[in-house]
């Protein structure tokens, strides 16, 4: 069982259950839910993220990388750096505030990066606040 | 002749760069000093665009032989790619700094957000007049100007 940290919008029953979201039920979810590999290539990318942040609605940026491609603004120390330090260390679960300014007015949002250790999966979760 | 230098002076004088500007002023909340100035960093991202190509058109209309105003064309491409690539440098800049102040500071400066999502307002419609060739070319100077750092470097 996963111990979520204490202030993620993510509930509990969706990081326990980690292996069971896929492109419908991520639909569903009222945040953000994109699966990346390592390198931060997209395996999936949710409805919310299409709706709220632009540019991609309607477009399928499956195999696109999430910090060069889709969200540069995320391509930094703080966001990508979080990223790749928690993948090389095995224990990326961080969740911090951020603004996206990319082509839209300025959107703050929490952020929950999460590596699932079961199922060699990681995430990036993103709510808007 | 002047194609895309014409273009661009289009897209500088359109319509709709303003009211995407409207549009992104209107979604944030800023005090009456602070839409002063996010309105001078617009009108002045949008001047210098518009003087550049206006500068390059002038001149390149006053030369008569074809081939040389052909090579004028394509610098204007160049110096629009250059103009891109700082529009976009500056916004990378203030994205970073924003992050940076949110996260170490709690400080959110909402006039550095709003200049940053200006920049980002200008840098998909520019994009549409580079073309790859150039693209390639300005990679290469890009190199060569950077090397230079090294140079400069005393070490």
């Amino acid at each position: 069982m996963t111990t979520a940290i204490a202030n993620s919008f993510v509930p509990d029953k969706v990081l326990n259950n980690i292996d069971r979201i896929n492109p419908e039920n991520a639909d569903k979810m009222p945040f953000g839910v994109t699966q990346v590999d390592k390198e931060g290539n997209i395996k999936l990318y949710n409805s919310y993220n299409r709706d709220e942040f632009a540019d991609f609605k309607g477009k399928d940026v499956t195999g696109k990388n999430y910090f060069t491609d889709v969200a540069p603004c995320a391509n930094n120390f703080m966001f990508s750096g979080r990223f790749k330090r928690g993948i090389e260390n095995g224990n990326l679960n961080s969740i911090f505030d951020y603004l996206f300014t990319y082509k839209l007015a300025p959107t703050k949002v929490k952020v929950h990066l999460y590596s699932d250790a079961n199922t060699g999966t990681h995430w990036i979760f993103v709510k808007k606040i | 002749m002047n194609s895309n230098i014409q273009k661009i002076l289009d897209f500088t004088n359109s319509p709709e760069i303003q009211l995407e500007y409207k549009e992104l002023m209107q979604q944030m909340s800023l005090t009456e000093s602070d839409k002063t100035k996010a309105r001078s960093y617009f009108e002045d991202t949008l001047v210098n665009i518009y003087k550049m190509a206006l500068e390059y058109k002038l001149n390149i209309n006053e030369i008569e032989d074809p081939e040389v105003a052909d090579h004028f064309e394509q610098e204007f491409n160049n110096q629009l790619c250059f103009f891109w690539l700082e529009l976009q440098s500056e916004w990378v800049r203030l994205n970073n700094l924003i992050n940076f102040k949110l996260n170490v500071k709690q400080e959110e400066d909402l006039l550095m957000q709003a200049e940053s999502s200006i920049c980002s307002l200008f840098l998909n419609p520019l994009a549409n007049y580079i073309d790859t060739e150039t693209v390639e070319a300005s990679l290469a100077s890009l190199e060569q100007l950077l090397e230079r750092a090294k140079f400069s470097n005393p070490e």
